[in-house]
């Protein structure tokens, strides 16, 4: 069972075994402990910024009022 | 339905009741949407901080003998005043008194830990020596949170005083995201050794419950036999140490016998104790962030103190040491001595009510600059962070009406008004009891306590007489990141 060389594995798929992406960490605490109903609110990014702070729209208004 | 179990005997059930047991509460305290489900009971993160707050309580007062209405709770530096609210609510509900209910940040509670330690301590034997004012960074990494403060300490003969600089923003990162990561590599082991893609296994829930559960529980067990074999082995020579353990009935009935180093598990965590990479997320970024927001270069911090579990860990501690080129403070035991803070804290506040000398002061600041989202303009910044608590200001004419009954404003926090990440904390409902005309302004007050929450006035302006009821909406909008 513990024939595998893992140090030469490791080696040769450092990036299937370290890449850990940030969606696996958040899914895998999701699967610790007793089931949660969580509700994500959206980001208020797209909600402000989009709506009438975009980017381009908040520099327009910040260099009327400077 | 069974018993509830806090504490030590609910963790030692992580193995058994894997599904039934509540992780991190205090990671969601302040957000109604987060709801655990067991038996078909609900519980909130302020149901189970009541719980935890009431078996402490009755603790105490069991040793003691006596009943027990006060306490000094720690919280997180970078809690906002939604997350203290909640954590209040549920000491209310567990029995303390209001106004025997005081909050301290759990930096600032291990710092007096520190400085009370070394004051006892022989002169000879000081190692770090706080009669001259000094810049300490406060790194606490716990297991959901890693919490970064600067702070200013002075000591002037039996007097503390602790001057919080600048904190950084809340963290959800802790040994909780450290053992996922070595979860993740076991996974990919066993997918290997059984010519599987663990990814592709069947997707029932449950299986994947107590799998990472089970897994879990094994990279802390590895994390804790690293710690105590190599302490003294470091460098790039030493030899490396190994777990190993077999899981009976692992999955479709087969056990996993499986190993892990601690230079794998090394590797595994990297991510997050580097700054880049694709997580996103890491221990140095708060840190730099909480530099900046002091206006400080790294090379101005006179000590870094580590606190919390996590930072036990060796390697946790490398990295932070490399970062600032120079020793950490760890010396303390990390995971007691926010409480034991606390408790001198309460200590020194009894004695500054009976004599004048030898007492503490602490200058809480708030993390981040809050802002009220004024409609078709851009957002007002009401509160600058890094301003001293208690704080009190108006704000004449924030606000014009557009609505002759009443407006809904939203409270906004974040870095500047261009921050890409700023989160809406919560909605405020202006409620006006007589029609006011569209286009009369209204002034603000806006106060923050000692305890660092928000309290809002608001009336016509020109006309403090014409109040405006103010109530914050029930409906939580702070997401918890």
């Amino acid at each position: 069972m513990m024939a595998v060389n893992w140090r030469a594995l490791l080696q040769e798929n450092r990036d299937l075994f370290f890449n850990i992406h940030n969606e696996e960490i958040k899914e895998g605490k999701g699967y610790l402990g007793a089931a949660a109903n969580a509700e994500k609110v959206e980001s208020v990014k797209e909600q402000v910024f989009e709506y009438y702070i975009s980017d381009v729209n908040a520099r327009l208004i910040y260099e009327k009022n400077a | 339905m069974g018993h509830e179990f806090i504490g030590q005997l609910a963790k030692n059930m992580k193995n058994v009741e894997y599904d039934r047991v509540i992780y991190n509460s205090k990671n969601y305290i302040g957000n109604r949407n987060h709801v655990w489900q067991i038996d078909n009971k609900k519980y909130t993160p302020e149901d189970v901080a009541e719980k935890i707050l009431s078996v402490a309580k009755a603790n105490v007062e069991r040793f003691y003998g006596e009943r027990v209405d006060g306490a000094v709770i720690t919280v997180p530096a970078s809690f906002n005043h939604d997350q203290i609210e909640s954590t209040k609510n549920a000491a209310k509900s567990a029995g303390f008194l209001e106004d025997r209910l005081i909050f301290i940040s759990e930096p600032t509670a291990a710092l007096l830990d520190l400085i009370y330690e070394e004051k006892l301590s022989d002169k000879r034997n000081t190692i770090h020596d706080f009669s001259k004012p000094k810049k300490v960074l406060v790194f606490d990494l716990g297991g959901g949170t890693c919490d970064v403060s600067i702070m200013n300490v002075e000591i002037n003969g039996d007097d503390y005083k602790v001057e919080e600089l600048a904190i950084s923003p809340h963290t959800q990162l802790g040994g909780v995201d450290f053992d996922i990561c070595g979860v993740l590599y076991l996974l990919h082991k066993y997918s290997i050794l059984n010519d599987i893609d663990h990814k592709r296994m069947p997707h029932h829930v449950d299986v994947k419950r107590y799998i990472f559960s089970v897994l879990s529980l094994e990279i802390e067990k590895a994390r804790i036999m690293f710690s105590s074999l190599s302490s003294g082995l470091t460098g790039e020579g030493y030899g490396d140490v190994v777990y190993r353990n077999s899981l009976e009935n692992f999955y479709t009935g087969q056990s996993f016998e499986f190993e892990i180093s601690k230079k794998e598990y090394d590797e595994c965590i990297k991510p997050l104790l580097t700054k880049g990479g694709n997580l996103g997320f890491n221990i140095i970024d708060p840190i730099i962030d909480t530099l900046n927001k002091a206006n400080l270069g790294k090379e101005d911090i006179d000590e870094v103190f580590l606190v919390g579990g996590m930072t036990a860990y060796s390697t946790v501690r490398e990295a932070i040491e490399n970062f600032f080129g120079k020793k950490t403070i760890s010396y303390l035991d990390p995971m007691y001595s926010v409480a034991k803070g606390a408790a001198l804290y309460n200590y020194y506040n009894e004695n500054k009510k009976k004599i004048e000398k030898g007492k503490i002061i602490i200058y809480p600041v708030v993390a981040e600059n809050i802002y009220l989202d004024v409609k078709n303009n851009l957002p007002v910044l009401l509160v600058s962070q890094g301003t001293k608590a208690p704080y009190e200001k108006v704000h004449e004419g924030i606000v014009k009406v557009d609505n002759a009954t009443g407006i809904k404003l939203d409270i906004l926090s974040g870095k500047s008004i261009y921050d890409p990440k700023m989160k809406r904390l919560k909605s405020v409902q202006l409620t006006f009891t007589d029609i006011i005309k569209p286009g009369t302004p209204i002034s603000i007050k806006v106060t923050f306590d000692k305890n660092r929450i928000l309290h809002l006035e608001a009336w016509v302006t020109g006309n403090f007489k014409q109040r405006i009821d103010v109530t914050f909406d029930k409906e939580v909008l702070y997401d918890g990141c």
